[in-house]
C-alpha cells in the first residue's frame, strides 16, 4: 500500500487547486478546469477497480453517460434540483454496476474486457434510440451550475471527498481484499475473502464514481447527448490511469487532468492535435512505466525520510497463545465438540479430464493431532488439499469438518469455519508488504463494516490498529518482524514462507494446513518450523501436515496417510508407514528407509 | 551412487573475488571458486548466503560489481545470459520454471534455442526421450501436466538440450519425493559421466555430498570452506550445520 503522505499535504493542494480559477480565466477555462476534476473522479474510481482489485473496465465512460442522463433527466423532466439528479444518478449507476458487476466478474481477462466494451459501445446507442426519455441526438439541455467558478469547486469538493473515501478504502482491510484478488485470487479466498461479494462490490463503488462524474460534467456544461461520453471517453479514462500510474490515486488525478488538458492545449495546433496527445502519452509510457506517480521517486530522496515504525524491544516472550487468540477458536471448539475426529474424508474421487487424480480416497484427521498426508509427486496430495479448501469440487466422496459438510460452503466460508492453510509454491501478495500480508490473514478475526472503513470511523481504526499489532506479534514470533514494511518480492523464499505461516496463524483455525512447509528452507529454518509446529499444536491446534522431508515428518506426525496415484496404500503410526513395502517402493526409495532406520537408531 | 574419477584437470570455470550488489543489499563479497572439466562441485550454505546468487551472476543474469568471471581463462562476466549458453553453460533455475502451456517437446526444442544445426537437435530430442521414458510418454501433454518429479527431470532436459559444458543446477531436489530425489540425482550422475561438468546448489548436503567430488561451503557472501566432498562429509562444523540430523530428532 501506499506510504502514509503528512496531514498538510492534501489540504494544501486542494486549496491550491480552489484558487486555479484566479489564474485561470475565461468561460472556456474555468469548463477545462471543472471537466479536469470531473474527469478525475472517474478515474479515480476506475483506478479502484483496475489498479487495485486488477479487473479491466473498457466501458466506464457509459457509467458517467448513464450518470449524466440520470441526472439531466430528473432536473429537465421533472424540475428536480441537481444536488438530486447527482444523488440519483450515484444510486442508478451502482444498481446497474451490481447488475452488470455479477455476470461480467465471473469473467476474466480478455473476456471481461470485452463484455465490458460491448457494455460501452451498447448503452450510447440506447441513448440515441430512446427519443422519448434521451432526447435522442438532441440531447437534453439540463440546468448549469450557477455563478462562474461554482461548477469547479463542487466537482473539485465532491472529488477531494471521493478521493478521501478511496483512499480509507485502499488503506485498510476492504482494500487490503481487494489488493488480495489482484495478486492471488486462491489465497484471498482461503483468508475469507468473498470472491464475488468483493468484485461486484467494487465494480459497483467505482460504476458509482463514474456516474457522480458524469452527473457533475452534465451540469457543468449543461448539455448531454449519446456522444457526450462515448467508447473514446472509457479509452480516456484507462489512458488516465496507465499515464498516472496504476493503482496510484494522486496518480490517477494528475493523469486525468492531464490527458483531459491534453486535447485543449494540442488544439492551437492545427491539425496536428491528436498526433500531439498520442505523442505526449507515449512519452510518458516509454520514460515513466510506472506512471507519472513513479516520478515521485525522483524527488522523494531529497524529503525527510518517513518515521521509521517505532519498534518496542520485541517481544520475545511473545506468547503463541495469547497472538493466536487462544481464547478464542481452538479452545472454544476443544470443549464445543467431543468426538475425535475433526476432518473426515470419506470416498473422495477427482476427475482431470479422465486423469484419476483421487480415487476412493479416505482418511481421518483426530482433533489435536500433527497428521502427515505423504506421497510421491503427483500422487495427488495438494488436490486433496484443495477439495478441503473448496477451491476443487470432488465428482464425489464427503468431507466433513467439526460437523460441518464442506461441500456445501464456499472457499471463503472454509477459513471462517476454522481452516487455515499456507501453500506449496508460497501464495502471498508479492506487491504487498509482509505485514499487509498478515493483517489480510486476519481478515474474518477482526473486521468492522466496509462503510466503517471508506468513513474512517473511530470503530474500524480500532479495528485496524488491533490487526496491526496481531500481526506485528505473529511477526516476531516468526522471527520477521524486522521485514514487517518490506514488500513481499524482495524478501527471500525462507522468510516468504515464514510470512505466509504467520498469515495462516494470523487466521486463528482450528486446522492448518501446510503444503509442504520445509521446501526450501536450510536446516536450521527446519529445525526452527520443526519447533514452532510442535507449539502450534500444544495451543490446541490440529495440523495436516503434507511434506517430503522424513525427518520432519516423521518425527513430528502421530499419524501419517500415503497416497500413490491418487490411492491410498497406507494409513498408520511413522513406525509401521516407515516400513510397509509399498510405501517404500513408491515413496521413501531404499536410500531413505536405510537412512530413516540410521536415524531411529 | 560413487563419484567417477577426475579425468582432466582442465578448469572450465573460475570465479575471482567476485562481488555482487542487489539494490542495497550485497549479495556476494568475493567468492572465488573453480570446476574443473568433467567434474561436479557443490556449493553448500544456508539460505541468504549467496548461492542462488553464484549461478546468477555465472549465467549472465547479475553482473557482478567487482571481480572476474572467466570460461577456459577468458572473462565472461560482461556477457549477456544468452550469449553465456552459446558459449555452452546451462542453467536449470531453482523451483522447475518449465512452460507449463507448451508440450513436453516443446519445452526441450526451447531448450535447443541457442543451437544452429537442426537435425542434430532431432537427434538430441530422440536420444532423450530413449534417457528419459516418462517424459517420451507424454511428449505431446503440456508441462504444466507433469507431476513436480517430471516437471525437474524436464528442466534438467531442457538444460541439456543446449548440449553444455557445465550445467548449473539450482536446488534440483526442492519439493521433490525423496524416491524422486533419488532418481534424479542418479541422472545427475550419468550426465557427469557423460562429460558434462556440474556446479550443483543444495539444499539437501547429505545427497550433494555424496554425489561431488568437490564442496564448497558459502556463508554471508563469502566462502567459507572448500575441499573434497569427503572431507566436507567428515568436518564436524558441516555435520553440525548442514547434515544436522541430530538436532531434527528428538
Amino acid at each position: 500500500m501506499q506510504s502514509q503522505p503528512s496531514r498538510w499535504l492534501p489540504a494544501a493542494l486542494l486549496i491550491l487547486a480552489a484558487a486555479l480559477p484566479l489564474v485561470v480565466t475565461g468561460n472556456f477555462g474555468r469548463d477545462v478546469l471543472g471537466l479536469m476534476a470531473a474527469y478525475a473522479l472517474a478515474a479515480i474510481g476506475l483506478n479502484l477497480l483496475v489498479g487495485i482489485a486488477g479487473q479491466i473496465s473498457l466501458g466506464h465512460g457509459a457509467f458517467m453517460l448513464i450518470g449524466g442522463y440520470t441526472t439531466a433527466i430528473l432536473t429537465v423532466r421533472l424540475e428536480l434540483p441537481w444536488i438530486v439528479g447527482v444523488i440519483a444518478a450515484a444510486l442508478v449507476t451502482v444498481v446497474i454496476g451490481v447488475l452488470l458487476g455479477l455476470p461480467a466478474l465471473r469473467l476474466r481477462g480478455h473476456f471481461l474486457a470485452l463484455a465490458t466494451l460491448s457494455f460501452g459501445s451498447a448503452i450510447p446507442q440506447l441513448a440515441l434510440k430512446w427519443e422519448d426519455v434521451t432526447g435522442g441526438a438532441f440531447g437534453l439541455k439540463p440546468p448549469k451550475f450557477v455563478g462562474d467558478d461554482v461548477g469547479y469547486w463542487v466537482i473539485l469538493i465532491v472529488l477531494a471527498v471521493g478521493t478521501w473515501l478511496a483512499y480509507n478504502v485502499v488503506q485498510s482491510r476492504p482494500g487490503r481484499a481487494l489488493l488480495a484478488l489482484r495478486e492471488t485470487e486462491v489465497a484471498a479466498q482461503a483468508m475469507g475473502v468473498n470472491l464475488a461479494t468483493s468484485k461486484t462490490g467494487i465494480f459497483a463503488l467505482s460504476a458509482a464514481y463514474a456516474g457522480v462524474a458524469g452527473a457533475l460534467a452534465t451540469h457543468l456544461s449543461g448539455y448531454i447527448s449519446p456522444s457526450s461520453f462515448n467508447l473514446l471517453v472509457s479509452f480516456q479514462l484507462l489512458a488516465s490511469i496507465v499515464v498516472g500510474g496504476l493503482g496510484s490515486l494522486p496518480g490517477a488525478i494528475v493523469g486525468a487532468a492531464l490527458v483531459t488538458w491534453l486535447p485543449f492545449a494540442a488544439s492551437r495546433t492545427q491539425g496536428l492535435a491528436s498526433v500531439v496527445e498520442g505523442g505526449a502519452i507515449i512519452l510518458i509510457v516509454l520514460f515513466l512505466p510506472a506512471g507519472l506517480s513513479s516520478a515521485s521517486r525522483f524527488w522523494r530522496r531529497y524529503l525527510p525520510a518517513p518515521r521509521a515504525e517505532a519498534s518496542k524491544a520485541p517481544t520475545a516472550a511473545a506468547q503463541l497463545n495469547h497472538v493466536m487468540g487462544g481464547d478464542g477458536a481452538a479452545a472454544a471448539a476443544a470443549t464445543h465438540t467431543r468426538s475425535r475426529a475433526l476432518l473426515a474424508v470419506r470416498g473422495l474421487s477427482v476427475d482431470f479430464g479422465g486423469v484419476h487424480a483421487l480415487q476412493e480416497v479416505d482418511f481421518t484427521v483426530n482433533r489435536g493431532a500433527i497428521h502427515g498426508l505423504i506421497g510421491p509427486n503427483g500422487a495427488g496430495k495438494t488436490t486433496a488439499l484443495n477439495c478441503i479448501s473448496r477451491l476443487i469440487d470432488p465428482s464425489h466422496g464427503s468431507i466433513h469438518f467439526a460437523g460441518h459438510d464442506l461441500l456445501k460452503v464456499s472457499p471463503s466460508a472454509v477459513a471462517e469455519l476454522g481452516i487455515s492453510r499456507t501453500f506449496q509454491n508460497v501464495e502471498l501478495c508479492k506487491g504487498l508488504s509482509a505485514l499487509d500480508n498478515v493483517m489480510l490473514g486476519l481478515y474474518h478475526v477482526i473486521r468492522a463494516p466496509a462503510a466503517a472503513y471508506a468513513l474512517r470511523l473511530p470503530v474500524a481504526r480500532r479495528a485496524e490498529e488491533l490487526a496491526r499489532r496481531r500481526a506485528l506479534d505473529l511477526l516476531d514470533l516468526l522471527g520477521s518482524r524486522g521485514v514487517a514494511g518490506t514488500r513481499v518480492h524482495a524478501l527471500s523464499f525462507g522468510t516468504q514462507k515464514r510470512v505466509e505461516l504467520a498469515r495462516a496463524l494470523a487466521c486463528q483455525g482450528q486446522l492448518l494446513i501446510l503444503d509442504e512447509p520445509a521446501a526450501g528452507l536450510d536446516t536450521s529454518e527446519r529445525v526452527a518450523l520443526l519447533d514452532l509446529i510442535r507449539r502450534v499444536r500444544d495451543t490446541g491446534v490440529t495440523i495436516l501436515l503434507v511434506e517430503h522431508d522424513m525427518r520432519l515428518v516423521m518425527s513430528l506426525c502421530d499419524r501419517v496417510t500415503v497416497l500413490d496415484f491418487g490411492r491410498v496404500i497406507a494409513d498408520g503410526v511413522p513406525e509401521e508407514v516407515q516400513r510397509n513395502p509399498a510405501v517404500v517402493a513408491a515413496y521413501l526409495g531404499e536410500e531413505e528407509r536405510q537412512g530413516s532406520e540410521l536415524v531411529g537408531a | 551412487m560413487s563419484a567417477p574419477e577426475v579425468t582432466s584437470v582442465t578448469t572450465l570455470l573460475a570465479l575471482e573475488d567476485v562481488y555482487v550488489r542487489y539494490g542495497g543489499v550485497q549479495a556476494l563479497r568475493g567468492v572465488s571458486l573453480t570446476v574443473q572439466a568433467g567434474e561436479i562441485v557443490a556449493l553448500l550454505g544456508p539460505n541468504g548466503s549467496g548461492k542462488t546468487t553464484t549461478l546468477r551472476a555465472i549465467s549472465g543474469l547479475v553482473a557482478p560489481s567487482a571481480g572476474r568471471i572467466t570460461w577456459h581463462g577468458r572473462p565472461i562476466h560482461h556477457l549477456r545470459p544468452e550469449d553465456v549458453v552459446r558459449l555452452g553453460i546451462a542453467h536449470v533455475p531453482e523451483g522447475r520454471q518449465i512452460f507449463p502451456e507448451l508440450t513436453v517437446e516443446e519445452n526441450l526444442l526451447i531448450g535447443s534455442y541457442s543451437r544452429v544445426k537442426r537435425d542434430s537437435v532431432r537427434k538430441d530430442l530422440h536420444r532423450f526421450f530413449e534417457q528419459f521414458p516418462n517424459l517420451a510418454a507424454r511428449r505431446t501433454q503440456p508441462g504444466g501436466n507433469l507431476s513436480g518429479g517430471e516437471q525437474q527431470m524436464l528442466a534438467i532436459a531442457r538444460a541439456l538440450m543446449a548440449s553444455p559444458r557445465l550445467v548449473l543446477l539450482d536446488e534440483p531436489s526442492m519439493g521433490l519425493a525423496p524416491r524422486t530425489v533419488q532418481e534424479v540425482f542418479a541422472l545427475l550422475g550419468e550426465l557427469n559421466r557423460s562429460g558434462s561438468a556440474l556446479l550443483l546448489v543444495e539444499q539437501n548436503a547429505r545427497m550433494a555430498l555424496r554425489l561431488a567430488h568437490r564442496a564448497y561451503l558459502l556463508e554471508t557472501g563469502r566462502i567459507v570452506l572448500g575441499g573434497s566432498a569427503d572431507e566436507l562429509q567428515r568436518n564436524p562444523e558441516v555435520e553440525r550445520s548442514y547434515l544436522g540430523l541430530r538436532e531434527l530428532v528428538r
